[in-house]
């Protein structure tokens, strides 16, 4: 049913070590394009030798109105040719306003008019890159208002833009508890056929709010709620994203047997 | 549109605690002395004031991290009040870069009288810097006999650093 799901890692150069050793435990390895100097970089060439890659984008803004910076999608394009990149992702949300950088991933409203601005981006990265364009929901303490729920939003988005999407499990598990909603009646809402990857790393929570801080295993909650998203059937990769705390060789192998296990 | 649109009067926001607490005392004359657009300011003026002050911190965290990366040695000697101290050197501030923010910090130390590792603030200012060499003489650490050079060579995008022991 699924035909060949990839299981891999969001690659941090902590974790080369690591990677070294299992050139056929670890399918795939999503790059992030911020983290390489260029489409010269000579590690992605010996990356693209052992694994398939992916590269993923943390400073695009998609949702910013008025132009893309030209040298930062210069720079993904680059790195998303050099890796021959399956497909290419960012998120939906902005990090750039008019005025600064903000340096992090913030929500924008769900309206009408934010659906065209991230549409038309996620267009343009598709086509600078030559390549598939998915889209990744994002964690955020604060909710906006707008005309649409957050599952109309992504559909709209991915519609308009003929994307697909990078469905972060942590992410709406997280948000499902800080804003009291069940993640499995927003997936229902959600148009689930354009799920095409996932991200999972265990959350961590202190005074009653949950943060995805990238540094904890892997929650049974969580594995849970990935096998629903499974089960929907058009997932074809899932990425550990785990960023701080980056547990020893064993650990790591667990984790990954954790998502074995799912398929 | 006139006015500051909904997403950079949000940033606004959010890189400044003052404008924060004015936005909890009252979200409309914030709004005003922004000059948030009036299509956007009902939105603005219903933003979640404890979700926006949670957001503004996962920010916040965010430069912190990045700041313990290149002071190490300065952050470890604060210990417990690295974070507290960070919090409070930025609320107002929101430099350009990580760089920038990281040597603002340091300074900000510095003229607090905090102690600060003098070879990391030297190199913060090498890297921001056009200069193709500099060295810095460091004091005597610990049971060294004799001062330490720090030295700094620029070669196209690369910096190089040396560190000169004197005595043996």
């Amino acid at each position: 049913v699924w035909g060949i799901v990839m299981i891999g890692v969001g690659f941090r150069r902590e974790l080369a070590g690591w990677l070294h050793g299992r050139p056929e435990g670890v399918d795939c390895l999503e790059l992030t394009a911020e983290h390489f100097s260029g489409g010269g970089d000579e590690r992605l060439g010996r990356l693209r030798e052992r694994h398939a890659l992916f590269v993923h984008g943390l400073g695009l803004s998609l949702g910013t109105p008025g132009a893309l910076d030209p040298e930062r999608l210069k720079h993904f394009a680059e790195v998303a040719e050099a890796t021959k990149a399956r497909w290419v992702s960012e998120h939906i949300a902005f990090t750039r306003t008019a005025e600064a950088d903000l340096g992090h991933l913030n929500p924008v409203p769900p309206t009408r008019r934010n659906v065209a601005v991230i549409a038309d981006h996620a267009r343009e990265l598709a086509d600078r890159c030559r390549r598939p364009v998915i889209l990744e929901n994002i964690t955020s303490h604060l909710r906006l208002d707008g005309e649409l729920s957050e599952p109309e939003f992504l559909n709209a988005i991915c519609e308009k833009a003929d994307c697909g999407l990078l469905l972060d499990v942590t992410n709406l598990f997280i948000n499902g508890r800080n804003h009291a909603f069940d993640p499995i009646s927003w997936l229902d809402a959600l148009d689930t056929s354009r799920v095409r990857q996932l991200h999972i790393v265990g959350y961590s929570e202190s005074g009653g709010r949950y943060q995805d801080d990238h540094a904890q295993a892997i929650q049974p909650e969580l594995l849970e709620l990935a096998g629903e998203l499974i089960s929907r059937g058009t997932v074809e990769a899932v990425i550990l994203e785990r960023d701080e705390a980056i547990p020893d060789a064993e650990a790591m192998d667990l984790e990954l047997a954790k998502l074995r296990a799912l398929f | 549109l006139s006015g500051v649109d909904f997403l950079t009067a949000l940033g606004r926001l959010l890189r400044d605690a003052k404008l924060r607490e004015d936005f909890a005392r009252d979200a409309a004359l914030a709004a005003e002395q922004i000059g948030v657009a009036e299509t956007d300011r009902a939105a603005f003026e219903r933003l979640d004031v404890i979700g926006l002050e949670a957001q503004a911190t996962v920010l916040m965290r965010k430069r912190y991290r990045t700041a313990q990366r290149r002071l190490p040695r300065t952050c470890a000697g604060l210990n417990q009040r690295t974070w507290p101290s960070f919090a409070n050197y930025a609320r107002g501030a929101w430099p350009a870069s990580e760089a920038t923010d990281a040597l603002a910090f340091a300074e900000w130390l510095l003229a607090r009288g905090d102690a600060v590792d003098i070879e990391e603030i030297n190199r913060l200012r090498f890297s921001l810097g056009t200069r193709r060499i500099a060295i810095h003489l460091l004091p005597r650490k610990g049971a060294l006999p004799l001062p330490a050079g720090q030295l700094f060579m620029r070669t196209g995008s690369r910096i190089l650093e040396y560190l000169i022991r004197f005595g043996w």
